[in-house]
């Protein structure tokens, strides 16, 4: 399959991942490039790949496309409940996306079939792509933040779920998201005294 | 379900056999023992077959591999070699090969004598999976033992007493997948109907296994990356409990977190467990004192 590319979010994530070659896992991005190619060679107008993982709520959005992403070229798309394929969250999904209308319809049945599922829950064209969607930011910033502020806490003495607690409450104190909630605490820390060691 | 309502490939697929029948239906099977090739070319319909047999055994195909869920591709697989077995006639045992990285590679199959001999044709490099694999055409030996195509691979099998094969290629939409490989003890086991039968079965089988990779490959994905995200996430928590205490940047608590890492000769993701675990342990033992 040829120029299946991982998005630049896609890939910045992947490098903010593995900013310590040690940490991750670098066959992700092979992973998805490899999805892509055999969703490809099933589906011969697929044009690209999203996988949305939830975690703890939050949508992290990784995303491999053919060529140049254009969702002009995207006329459907279908998506298949991650939860009934590997231990995720619910609200995780892939996403696969094609020019030729009706390209997914029989793909989904088999799906369905092959997973157990309701048929239903493999959606058809629920999940076209809105101008600039596809080249939009993955959502692992927000969680590179909340977990660096949930730190923080347990740091303080809280619980993991105290703390977890206590970042909702900011959050809905300040009228935020839980992502600019830990900003800002991450960013009052600059202007404190380091704690005695 | 690819049989009832084929997919693209199995469309354009389709669409290619139907020229290739055109062209090609009268291909003779070599019947003095030396192995013939054919493009696909299954019947358009099922007369002069037995067609309730093979609907019903298509439909069964289809109900199982894609019945398999969760099992995976593997067992997938098993099903479509298993009633290959029972629908091809004169067949004792099957087996499918996939290829990676243009290596075949035997999944699974129905018998033990079925993987002996699938493992002397990538062993020596010659065997009718490894035709079917590299032309996409079905590859029919009625007797391997003096079979010219293959003269090491051939005599070897013969031995072992598999006398016949017939290899049928898993086609996708831009390359060959694999080959679906059918075996008998008995020389002269598979007629032009066998083989019909068998090239009928490769092409769901072709769809079914390429939708199986892609959720096999989903599954893949999303267990290394929730791994991968699932270890950062410690290490954002210690990142944040070196930042809580000194006060210092992120970029500055990795460096920190990295020489502790290097002075206990430890990976980054232990450390960063050890931290969190003991930033736990403290806030446990605290609210604990606080309790009594």
């Amino acid at each position: 399959v040829h120029a299946v590319n991982l998005s630049v979010e896609f890939s910045a994530a992947l490098a903010q991942l593995a900013d310590d070659e040690r940490l991750v896992d670098a066959d992700i991005g092979r992973l998805l490039v490899s999805l892509a190619a055999d969703a490809r060679a099933t589906i011969d107008s697929l044009t690209g790949v999203m996988v949305v993982l939830m975690v703890e709520g939050h949508p992290i959005m990784l995303t491999a496309f053919d060529g140049e992403m254009d969702e002009a070229r995207v006329t459907t798309s279908v998506v298949l409940p991650l939860p009934a394929l590997a231990k995720v969250e619910p609200g995780s999904m892939l996403i696969l996306y094609a020019s030729r209308p009706g390209a997914f319809v029989d793909f989904a049945a088999d799906a369905a079939l092959a997973l157990g599922i309701a048929p239903d829950s493999v959606t058809l064209d629920r999940h076209l792509p809105a101008p600039g969607q596809l080249g939009a930011h993955s959502g692992l910033h927000d969680v590179v933040l909340i977990n660096r502020a949930i730190g923080v806490l347990l740091g303080r003495g809280l619980h993991p779920d105290a703390a977890r607690v206590e970042m909702q409450r900011r959050a809905w104190m300040s009228g935020t998201t839980l992502g600019e909630a830990a900003s800002a605490l991450i960013a009052s820390l600059e202007h404190r005294s380091p704690l005695p060691q | 379900v690819s049989s009832r309502s084929p997919p693209e490939t199995h469309r354009h697929h389709s669409a290619e056999v139907k020229n290739m029948a055109t062209n090609h239906d009268d291909t003779p099977i070599d019947e003095s023992g030396h192995s013939a090739e054919r493009e696909h070319a299954p019947p358009d319909g099922l007369d002069g077959l037995d067609g309730s047999h093979l609907r019903g055994s298509l439909d069964r195909l289809s109900t199982l591999v894609l019945g398999a869920g969760q099992d995976g591709l593997e067992s997938m697989l098993r099903h479509v070699a298993q009633f290959a077995v029972r629908a091809i006639p004169g067949a004792d045992g099957a087996g499918l090969t996939l290829l990676e990285n243009d290596r075949g590679d035997t999944i699974v199959a129905t018998d033990d004598f079925v993987r002996d001999v699938d493992a002397i044709q990538y062993s020596i490099g010659e065997g009718p999976c490894i035709t079917a694999a590299a032309t996409g055409r079905t590859v029919h030996s009625p007797s391997l033992g003096t079979d010219p195509a293959w003269p090491s691979f051939g005599p070897k099998v013969s031995q072992l007493g598999v006398h016949s094969a017939l290899s049928l290629p898993l086609i996708g939409s831009e390359r060959v997948l694999g080959a679906m490989n059918v075996y008998s003890r008995t020389p002269n086991a598979f007629d032009t109907r066998s083989v019909e039968l068998g090239e009928m079965f490769a092409i769901p089988a072709a769809i079914s296994v390429q939708n199986a990779q892609i959720l096999a490959q989903a599954a893949r994905l999303t267990s290394k990356l929730q791994a991968a995200i699932a270890s950062r996430a410690t290490i954002d928590q210690a990142l944040g409990i070196l930042m809580g205490r000194t006060g210092c940047s992120a970029t500055e608590a990795f460096d920190r977190l990295r020489q502790l890492s290097q002075s206990q000769n430890r990976k980054i993701a232990v450390t960063a467990h050890s931290l969190v675990e003991e930033a736990v342990r403290r806030a446990r033992a605290r609210s604990g004192a606080g309790g009594h």
